[in-house]
């Protein structure tokens, strides 16, 4: 059994919204609400859901780029949840990210070897045979030309770029890294090489992976494990087979359901379910609250005792997050727990035809190593 | 008898200070009403510069355009800005990519849509409003009677694209162009406006031209595919000719470039090396050959000599050195199966 490498319980990032001549607290956007997770040494966990869900909120929690307001973070045994910067700052030689613009996430004014030797200076690090060597190396294992160490970012491709970043990323050889949205800024023949870069650095380096993604196949393609989350919250995590062969969580459906299928002929994606419609807006927060759970109104008391701020226009403390009870484990994990939370609202059909995943056995990938 | 819409060896090329751009070169195409064609390729294919130049966008001074185009037997290339402007809305309309800087912040989104619909018809303001709800309620804003007076920010990202909609159809276009609809949007909603746009053409049975570099997008709207490269079509055909026999190897690198959700799943992706080519610098020859796998197969032709865009079978047209024969036994033996399984 692999160790874990990174262990997250109950995290909650609750960003306040002020109002008022006084800018008192008037509620709070919940964007992360609560989730649990564990990540295993050598594996990538896959985030997905949409866009306002929480999944790029949590990857800057984890990597403390924001202070949670609630939960625990622990990485490597170490509990680094409020932990001052100055303590944080030698953990993040193990703890890295890869951003999803490659444009606007390397420095224009900074040649390639600064920006990837950046890593080395902060941290204090002397290499043997210098700064320059390391650097010119690792260019060498993301697939670039070494002799590129003086040029500057407006003169590589996006797909370049991209690897200049995975370079920064890696220049320190981390344990974990986050990549937020790594290919979606990508062209898709580029989107390839990006994954199957990110996947030959694992098997080489022994990485750990925490992929933050919307498109589920990429997603499907490069996780061992698939975190779904909705709302700030996760509700269902599961290893990739069978998240992808039999999802539990109606949510879940309807996100693979959704999925436009690339055969003309093929089985047609089903329209889209009246139940996604009523998905709230993201930039619609100052309700600061998840809607389907008001449809469960009335569905039962509130299980945990967890309740909603009253924000503008509500008219009653509505609930905020589904019943434990309803939580089960899936009897076809193994390994992992497979949680799932009942379904949104009474109505949400338990499924929604999802004939186009065949329940076949994909080829496994070898189980991480430990 | 000639299509509703007929391009004949369309060109754009924009001169700049560091040489001329062809952003589009020599490309030929004819669309039926009530059929979508799907325009595929990657950033800086020429797919947008096709669409702009077709609605007439492109600024006179800037771009040079040669070829024609037919749109109902009437010929738009060298026609008047002043007459082209009066098909745009009626004849011919475009959803855009990003519908928060295709709309104006200034006016409500009911003001933008009443505008359209007045130029082109000669009604009060009280019954363009009313057809501005009318438009709203259609692409399935809820309560159109009072979003009709919010302004584009007050709309959510999926609500504005389906304003956008609204507005390209307030106007019922015979021809309608949707660059990259749903790119920037999420899968479910990405999803309703796939199934709205698939209705209202089925309702209006315009002609529909999509623009996406999303194949599953392409799959599910189109009854023919264009896969553009370099500013040329490289394969043209049926969209089940161009997903089950597709014998351009660009073609075969956007297939397995991209992870399915549909098959198993495949130990790797198998993605087309280097990047898209400038379009300053075209390379000389096939434009594909420094990324084709196959290219010295072509005896050295690949480097210098353009191919032909040429028949292989009927209604399939591609532009490859290789012998149609050879192709297809690639895809057959080669490239089908390793898309297939593993």
């Amino acid at each position: 059994m692999s160790e874990t490498l990174l262990s997250v319980q109950d995290l909650r990032m609750h960003f306040p919204i002020h109002k008022g001549l006084l800018r008192r607290q008037v509620g709070a956007v919940k964007a992360v609400d609560g989730i649990d997770f564990e990540v295993l040494k050598g594996e990538t966990l896959g985030l997905v859901g949409e866009s306002g869900c929480g999944k790029s909120t949590t990857g800057r929690l984890v990597t403390r780029l924001l202070e949670p307001t609630g939960g625990k973070i622990v990485f490597e045994g170490q509990d680094i949840t409020h932990m001052p910067q100055g303590r944080l700052r030698p953990l993040r030689r193990d703890m890295q990210m890869i951003f999803q613009d490659p444009y606007s996430s390397l420095n224009p004014r900074h040649t390639v070897g600064a920006i990837v030797g950046a890593p080395f200076r902060i941290q204090g690090i002397k290499t043997e045979q210098g700064t320059k060597k390391a650097v010119q190396d690792i260019l060498e294992l993301v697939g670039l030309n070494p002799e590129h160490y003086n040029r500057y970012p407006h003169e590589f491709s996006g797909g370049q770029r991209q690897r200049i970043g995975i370079a920064r990323t890696l220049a320190l050889k981390p344990k974990l890294i986050i990549a937020d949205e790594p290919v979606s800024a990508l062209d898709v023949s580029i989107q390839a090489q990006v994954v199957n870069l990110l996947e030959d650095l694992q098997n080489e380096l022994d990485l750990t992976y925490v992929v933050i993604a919307h498109d589920l196949s990429v997603v499907r393609h490069i996780s061992d494990r698939v975190a779904v989350m909705y709302l700030g919250k996760i509700v269902e995590i599961a290893d990739r087979k069978s998240l992808y062969t039999s999802p539990m969580h109606p949510y879940t459906n309807a996100l693979l359901s959704a999925v436009p299928v690339p055969d003309p002929k093929g089985p047609r994606r089903t329209r889209a379910h009246p139940a996604a419609r009523r998905r709230p807006e993201p930039d619609q927060p100052a309700a600061g609250l998840p809607l389907p759970h008001q449809v469960l109104e009335g569905a039962g008391d509130l299980q945990d005792g967890r309740t909603a701020p009253r924000a503008a226009g509500q008219r009653a403390p509505r609930r905020l997050s589904l019943p434990r009870e309803r939580a089960h484990r899936h009897p076809r994990a193994r390994d992992h727990h497979r949680l799932t939370v009942g379904a949104p609202w009474p109505g949400w059909p338990r499924s929604v035809p999802h004939s186009r995943l065949e329940p076949t056995p994909a080829t496994e990938r070898p189980p991480p190593r430990g | 008898m000639t299509a509703f819409l007929d391009v004949k060896d369309l060109r754009i090329h924009f001169p700049t200070d560091d040489g001329l751009v062809r952003s589009v070169d020599g490309l030929t195409f004819s669309l039926e009403r009530g059929k979508t064609l799907g325009i595929v390729g990657e950033s800086g294919s020429g797919k947008s510069v096709t669409s702009l130049g077709i609605l007439g966008l492109h600024k006179g001074g800037r771009a040079r355009m040669s070829g024609e185009i037919w749109l109902d037997g009437e010929e738009l290339i060298g026609a008047s800005a002043d007459h082209v402007r009066r098909l745009r809305g009626k004849k011919m309309a475009m959803i855009f990519q990003d519908p928060l800087s295709a709309m104006h912040p200034y006016y409500t989104v009911g003001d933008q849509i009443i505008e359209a619909y007045r130029i082109h018809h000669d009604v009060t303001k009280k019954v363009a409003r009313k057809h501005a709800i009318d438009m709203l309620g259609r692409v399935g804003i809820p309560e159109p009677t009072s979003r009709v007076d919010d302004y584009p920010h007050q709309f959510s990202g999926g609500m504005r694209q389906r304003a956008m909609i609204a507005m390209a159809l307030s106007c019922d276009p015979e021809l309608l162009i949707a660059d990259e609809p749903t790119t920037a949007l999420d899968v479910t909603v990405q999803a309703q406006i796939l199934d709205l746009m698939r209705d209202l053409q089925r309702e209006f049975n315009s002609a529909l031209i999509v623009i996406t570099h999303d194949l599953g997008v392409v799959a599910e709207l189109s009854d023919d595919i264009l896969v553009m490269y370099g500013g040329k079509c490289v394969e043209y055909g049926a969209a089940e000719t161009v997903f089950y026999d597709p014998e351009h190897p660009y073609t075969w690198g956007l297939l397995g470039s991209m992870p399915r959700l549909d098959r198993e799943r495949t130990e790797r992706l198998l993605p087309i090396k280097g990047s898209p080519p400038s379009l300053i610098n075209v390379p000389p020859g096939c434009a594909f050959h420094p990324r084709c796998p196959y290219a010295e197969r072509t005896e050295g032709r690949a480097e210098t000599e353009v191919p032909e865009l040429l028949k292989t079978s009927p209604g399939h047209l591609v532009r490859c050195h290789m012998a149609p024969e050879e192709r297809r036994r690639l895809w057959e033996s080669e490239i089908k199966p390793m898309l297939e399984t593993t």
